[in-house]
């Protein structure tokens, strides 16, 4: 089989596209490790969670998926303050009673085996509401091509979705570096103690940053259930993506998750050309591997 | 100014402080020495809001401050800075300090206070570009003073200011904690384990052992004491 140049390009391009898509999905995940040291087995929930508000909305609405994806995020965003004061808050204030202080107890085992009884509530309940048989959320811009130099084309859906992903990501790191909210952000999640001390009131931070991770999660399943299937076990697909994308970047970084997105978004699309469709999946796990092999602490670990 | 009365405070179930009184008046310095796990730190975090107190009283200005939180402590102008000296790893010195005004709006006396803080620790200016965790144990805790300045406290906690440094840094910490008393007039609690620089520059300690404060007076007072002498300064 001999590869084509163009085809080259065309999988380059579809490779930067899925790339935003997992650098926002990643950089979700890694904003909850980062900030709270939280590792979040449920992120992929919020993703499939925000496909099926957004598929609602549309039903009911009868409005374009990319039209209400900042409705179905917000929504989610929400649910995940909610799941930060009812579920979250009760058992690390617990852990400060005991220890004293602030300090990473969200790294704590309990806190994990939460988000993974989360995940499979989640499940089950999209389950029961939405039903097993995946759904697709037809967008009319989906059907519109658009031709490029070269004779290559990629529907208006697809670009978008990357318009998107990249509009998010950049909005994301102005907040992080110029607000005080920001520099809050990133002031708790290097010393939370230290923060609080300076007058940061960190519960409201810990709030601020499931509202992000979740709304970021949802907002990628939403703009991308009009080009793949709505289903309960989406998000399942999704985590491992996820995780992948956070270690290589360097856990806890934004930057460096942004970054491993487009890698492994590139490397997939790479891959599934030069060894065959097949392969696509384990090029992500391969790009980990060697990445940790260089350098553990991922691309740009360490640094925040 | 603060008063701290019969506080008793635990870790889960170990007990640190079983009984700790102690006030401090306005334009003070007042500290607390003792030995490692005495209840120094544990006192401060009491007074931060970092733990709540099992039992017992702590007032500020004449209104009690237990049960609020560590951010709304400091907002009443009670600043600590911690053991471990509590700064913000990835942010460069200037940013560490720009966060310890962080509840201020006052444009123009933040930095009245940043220049106080550099004209005190000029190296801090020298290296402002740099990141706070790549700074020097010294340097370090001067910055760390530094960014607790930069809170405009009208009651400033230092926790050991003179832990793991060299002898001739332990000395300017101590220099300069009397100094932003006399300039500024701020009152200051220190706890410390280095009884002699504590006793020296203080107003006024009080001596905590096994989560009890046992002893109380002004700095020559308790130089010349006794027991202090014996256990705390090896004479």
């Amino acid at each position: 089989m001999i590869v084509q140049p163009i085809e080259v390009i065309e999988q380059v391009i579809l490779g930067l596209m899925i790339g935003g898509i997992y650098g926002i999905i990643g950089v979700g995940l890694t904003m909850i490790f980062g900030v709270m040291r939280l590792s979040n087995f449920a992120h992929g929930e919020f993703y499939m969670i925000g496909a099926y508000i957004a598929f609602t909305l549309v039903s009911v609405t009868g409005g374009d998926p990319y039209i209400v994806a900042p409705l179905a995020a917000i929504a989610v965003g929400l649910i995940g303050i909610l799941i930060n004061k009812l579920l979250f808050k009760p058992l690390y204030e617990e852990m400060k009673e005991i220890k004293g202080g602030a300090a990473f107890y969200f790294q704590d085992l309990r806190f994990i085996m939460l988000t993974i009884g989360l995940s499979i509530l989640f499940v089950d309940l999209a389950l029961v509401l939405w039903g097993p048989i995946p759904l697709s959320i037809p967008s009319p811009l989906t059907e519109v091509r658009v031709i490029i130099p070269g004779g290559l084309s990629f529907s208006l859906a697809r670009i978008i979705t990357f318009i998107v992903a990249v509009a998010t990501l950049a909005a994301l790191y102005t907040f992080l570096k110029v607000t005080k909210t920001g520099k809050a952000i990133r002031a708790t999640s290097q010393n939370p103690s230290a923060a609080m001390l300076v007058g940061i009131n960190t519960y409201k931070i810990y709030d601020i940053t499931m509202f992000l991770s979740t709304a970021l999660a949802a907002l990628a399943g939403c703009i991308l259930a009009p080009i793949y299937n709505v289903y309960p076990t989406m998000g399942l697909d999704v985590v491992a993506k996820a995780f992948v994308v956070v270690i290589t970047g360097g856990m806890g970084n934004v930057i460096g998750s942004i970054l491993a997105g487009f890698l492994i978004g590139l490397a997939e699309n790479l891959g599934g050309l030069f060894l065959g469709t097949e392969y696509k999946q384990v090029v992500a796990f391969i790009i980990m591997i060697i990445v940790l092999w260089l350098k553990p602490e991922g691309i740009l670990g360490g640094k925040k | 100014m603060l008063k701290v009365d019969n506080v008793s405070a635990a870790y889960g179930k170990a007990l640190a402080l079983k009984e700790v009184s102690l006030r401090v008046e306005k334009g003070e310095i007042v500290s607390l020495i003792g030995a490692n796990g005495a209840g120094k730190t544990t006192t401060l975090r009491v007074i931060s809001g970092m733990i709540r107190p099992l039992k017992g009283e702590v007032t500020f200005e004449g209104r009690s401050i237990v049960g609020l939180e560590p951010y709304q402590i400091t907002s009443i102008g009670i600043i600590h800075v911690p053991e471990g000296r509590g700064l913000f790893p990835e942010m460069t010195v200037r940013e560490n300090l720009e966060m310890g005004a962080f509840l201020r709006t006052d444009k123009d006396s933040i930095n009245e206070d940043l220049e106080f803080v550099y004209s005190l620790f000029p190296v801090l200016k020298e290296r402002e570009k740099q990141l706070a965790g790549t700074l020097s144990g010294g340097e370090q805790q001067m910055l760390a003073i530094g960014k607790g300045l930069m809170g405009n406290p009208k009651l400033l906690m230092l926790d050991e200011p003179s832990l793991g440094l060299a002898p001739m840094l332990v000395d300017k910490i101590f220099e300069t904690i009397v100094q932003i008393n006399k300039e500024k007039g701020t009152t200051i609690l220190v706890a410390e384990q280095n009884a002699y620089m504590a006793l020296t520059s203080s107003h006024r300690a009080y001596v905590i052992e096994n989560g009890v404060t046992v002893m109380e007076g002004t700095g020559e007072e308790l130089l010349g004491n006794e027991h202090v002498r014996k256990a705390y300064l090896g004479i």
